[in-house]
Parts: structure tokens; C-alpha cells; sequence
């Protein structure tokens, strides 16, 4: 039939890919003929039932990735800048980090104030007591200072043999390193970080593509509520075990991170 | 004075001031086009997430205007580059076939959407619904992108030749393929639809 050589045509017509004399003409016949007529409406019908299918992002999703991203401008912005090597001191390092977000102050609102809690946060911690609040935010801004930094660990190594023995003469204590590959968290390295008042060893593991901090100092009577906390887009998770204090950070889901909890 | 100031606005961006927003802006599209790629919820997040972390380091290669065929360019690239991950085998595998080899856990085909249902959804039937996501998930992967790229993201021919990287006929002729056997598959509801305006 004439009309079946005339379905490509009907279909650019939908799509809006004719030249005007061309719309004109095969509009011109759809008018004329009830079967290419019904064939364009169909396509027309077919359109608003397959928007139904979008599958839109989730919010997690848009807030992962915007938190993500302003990381990476900042990064981007401490580049053009051409900032000299890494700051070695937790204050230095923070208000470097601020000068170099300055330019992109509505993405980097974020960290910044997480920033600024911290150092408010670590002073507070010498006069209060129960301030988890606090804490989580510290850990956060920990987690976020070494995803900005190139390095996320002062010790890179696969093996648990090397990382732990970095740990001794760091440290008083000797935190628990396990190689956890078999279950999906591979083990990154570990560093120094400064919190709540102390030097407290950092483990890092990897996930897919998500870096997961642990944190682990001796437990100092405090118990630790083993829920996981939301804090912009991240989730922060504590325990106690074998008289150590763990807590973990990370953009992987809360389910992932108890995952963790159960293996370490 | 002027120069001075372009080139302190060039060292800094690229032509598009604060890039990350302009991005965030086409994220829905984004994961749709990794989802039905991949129809994996979790997997589609992942590509999404890695797609912009290229595009933003790779900002400075955006051409024209639009940045949305662009971005689905990544998106597209690295949910393929994906898949061929996830299929881990020894030797070279084509991605024809790892889309294909994943087209027959039909059951995925079902997967409920992830978003809460909008007012307008909830006139749409759940088994209507399913119907949709099941035609659509029925379709050959190369043949589905195109459709999707189409129908659901509003994409030219052009542009949808671009992001494939394929000529325009071969875009056409998919197109119409898509076309036909989503009226076959769609026809109870295309036929309910024509009975109640009569």
C-alpha cells in the first residue's frame, strides 16, 4: 500500500525533522487519508505512555553527586590557583581549603561549614562532654579533607602487614587492619588524623567507586549509639568493639556500612 | 583592561560559569539513560556519578551550546564501559552482547520505578505501568537507546547520531524499528485508548 512508504515520513513529521514544505505536504495527506491519520496519533499516544518510563534520579543521587562535584571545583580552583605542596597541619589545611573555595562559595557552603564546625567543634570538646554532634562533624570534615587532597592516606598499601606496623610508633595504640578484599571493601592504606583532641589512626577502604573512612581509637567509656547518622548526604557511623571506638564515613548506603561493622 | 579580564576569567572556567550547576541540571536524564542501559537502580547511580566527575574534569572539550548531548555522550560511554565490567570474561566481548545476555533476565524488565509515583502516574495503572517498562526492556539495547533518547529525552535525529555514533539513516532505520514493535507490544492499550475516544 502507498501509505506503509509513507510511515518513515509520518514518524519525522512527530519528530519534528521535516523541512516545512515536506511537514506541509505529508500533514496535507494525513488529513486526507483516516489510516496515516491514525498512524500519527498512535505515535503521538505511544510518546506520552513511554514518558512514564523516565526514570528519574533520586534525590540521594542529585545530593551525592552535587556534594561530589563541589569537591572536585574546589580542587579545580586550588589548581588554578597553583597552590604550593599539600598543607601538613590541620589548621593550616583548613584555612587554605576556605581560600581556595572562596571563588566557588555556594557549592562549597557545605564543606565549609563543616569546616568551621570542626574547628569549633574541637575547641568545645575540651569543656563538654556529649557533644556527638560535634564529633560526627569532625569525622565528616576529616573524610572531606581527604577526599579534596590528592592522597587519601599517608600509607598506600593493599596489604595489612604493611599498614599496621606504619601505625606503631605513630600511635599508643594499635588499631585492628584487616583485609576485607573477599567482601568487597578493599583496603586503600591508612593515616593520621587529629580528633577529638587526640591523633586517632584512619583506615581507608574503597568500595566501587566510594572511599569509606574508618576511624578507630580506644573506647573511653562513652558508649557509642550504633545508628547511623545522615550529615549532608554522607553517612556516619560508630561502635564499640573489643574496647576500641570505630566510626565510619563514607557516601555508600547505610546498609553497606553495617556491612562493614559486622566485619571489622 | 578588557583582555585582562577575559584571561583572568579563562584561567579560572571554562565558558560556562559554575559548570557544576549547568550539569546538575540534566541529571534526570542522565540516569535515565544509564538505567535503561543498565536496568540496575544501584549500577545506573554509580555510572551517573562517574559520568560527572568526567565530564566536569573533562569540561573544557564541551562544544556548542547545549551541553546535554554531550554529557549523555559520557553517560552513554561509561555505562557501556560498565557493562563490559560487569561481564568480566577472559576474552574481548562485544557490547552487542553483554546488553543482549542481559535481556534475558527478563524478570529485571519489572523492576517497579524508583521515584514515588506523580499525580499524573497514578492514572496510569500499575499493570499499565508495567507493560510500558516491560516493551521497552524487550527492545534491542541499540535499538532501545535510540528510542529513549527520542521519546523520553527529546533528542534530534542530529544528536542522537552523535551520541550513539552512528549516521543519521542508521538512527532513522532503528527508530522505525523501535516504533513498530512497541505497537505490537503496546497495542491493547493503544486499541483501549482509541475505543474510549470513539
Amino acid at each position: 500500500m502507498r501509505c506503509e512508504r509513507l510511515r518513515d515520513r509520518i514518524g519525522m513529521l512527530v519528530d519534528d525533522e521535516l523541512t516545512a514544505p515536506e511537514r506541509d505536504a505529508v500533514s496535507a495527506h494525513a488529513a486526507e487519508c483516516a489510516e496515516c491519520d491514525r498512524y500519527r496519533d498512535e505515535l503521538q499516544r505511544m510518546r506520552r505512555h513511554l514518558t512514564h518510563a523516565r526514570e528519574a534520579a533520586p534525590p540521594k543521587l542529585l545530593q551525592r553527586v552535587s556534594s561530589r562535584l563541589a569537591v572536585e571545583a574546589s580542587q579545580a580552583g586550588a589548581d588554578d590557583d597553583a597552590l604550593p605542596a599539600r598543607p601538613r597541619f590541620h589548621r593550616l589545611a583548613t584555612a587554605r581549603l576556605m581560600r581556595a573555595l572562596a571563588p566557588y562559595a555556594r557549592q562549597a557552603a557545605v564543606i565549609l561549614v563543616t569546616c568551621a564546625l570542626s574547628i569549633g567543634g574541637t575547641w568545645g570538646w575540651m569543656h563538654r562532654t556529649d557533644t556527638t554532634a560535634a564529633l560526627s562533624h569532625d569525622l565528616l570534615s576529616a573524610h572531606m579533607r581527604a577526599l579534596i587532597q590528592d592522597n587519601a592516606v599517608q600509607i598506600a598499601s593493599l596489604d595489612t602487614h604493611t599498614v599496621k606496623p606504619w601505625f606503631a610508633g605513630r600511635l599508643e595504640y594499635s588499631p585492628v587492619v584487616k583485609d576485607l578484599s573477599a567482601d568487597g571493601f578493599q583496603l586503600v592504606g591508612g593515616r593520621l588524623d587529629y580528633i577529638d583532641n587526640r591523633r586517632v589512626a584512619t583506615l581507608v577502604y574503597r568500595r566501587r567507586l566510594h572511599q569509606i573512612s574508618v576511624f578507630v581509637w580506644p573506647s573511653d567509656g562513652r558508649s557509642v549509639a550504633s545508628s547511623a547518622a545522615r550529615v549532608d548526604g554522607y553517612t556516619v557511623l560508630g561502635w564499640n568493639k573489643a574496647s576500641m571506638t570505630y566510626w565510619a564515613v563514607s557516601d555508600i548506603s547505610e546498609g553497606e556500612l553495617h556491612e562493614l561493622q559486622a566485619l571489622l | 583592561m578588557k583582555y585582562v579580564e577575559q584571561r583572568a576569567y579563562a584561567g579560572r572556567m571554562s565558558k560556562f560559569p559554575n559548570f557544576e550547576r549547568l550539569l546538575l541540571t540534566h541529571i534526570d536524564a542522565a540516569h535515565n539513560l544509564a538505567y535503561w542501559l543498565l536496568r540496575d537502580h544501584e549500577d545506573a547511580q554509580d555510572v551517573v556519578q562517574d559520568a560527572y566527575l568526567r565530564a566536569f574534569r573533562a569540561r573544557d572539550t564541551v562544544t556548542g551550546d547545549d551541553i546535554k548531548p554531550w554529557l549523555l555522550t559520557i553517560v552513554r560511554n561509561v555505562a557501556y564501559r560498565w557493562l563490559s565490567v560487569r561481564k568480566r570474561t577472559a576474552n574481548v566481548i562485544s557490547f552487542e552482547g553483554a546488553l543482549s545476555a542481559r535481556d534475558t533476565e527478563s524478570e529485571r524488565a519489572l523492576d517497579v520505578p524508583s521515584e514515588e509515583p506523580s499525580a499524573e502516574d497514578v492514572l496510569v495503572s500499575r499493570a499499565e505501568q508495567a507493560m510500558i517498562r516491560n516493551a521497552l526492556a524487550e527492545l534491542p539495547p541499540v535499538v532501545r537507546e535510540v528510542i529513549v533518547l527520542r521519546e523520553l529525552e527529546g533528542m534530534t535525529y542530529r544528536e542522537i547520531a552523535d551520541i550513539t555514533n552512528v549516521p543519521i539513516g542508521t538512527v532513522m532505520s532503528r527508530l522505525a524499528r523501535a516504533r513498530e514493535q512497541l505497537r505490537l507490544a503496546l497495542a491493547p492499550l493503544l486499541a483501549k485508548e482509541t475505543k474510549n475516544a470513539l
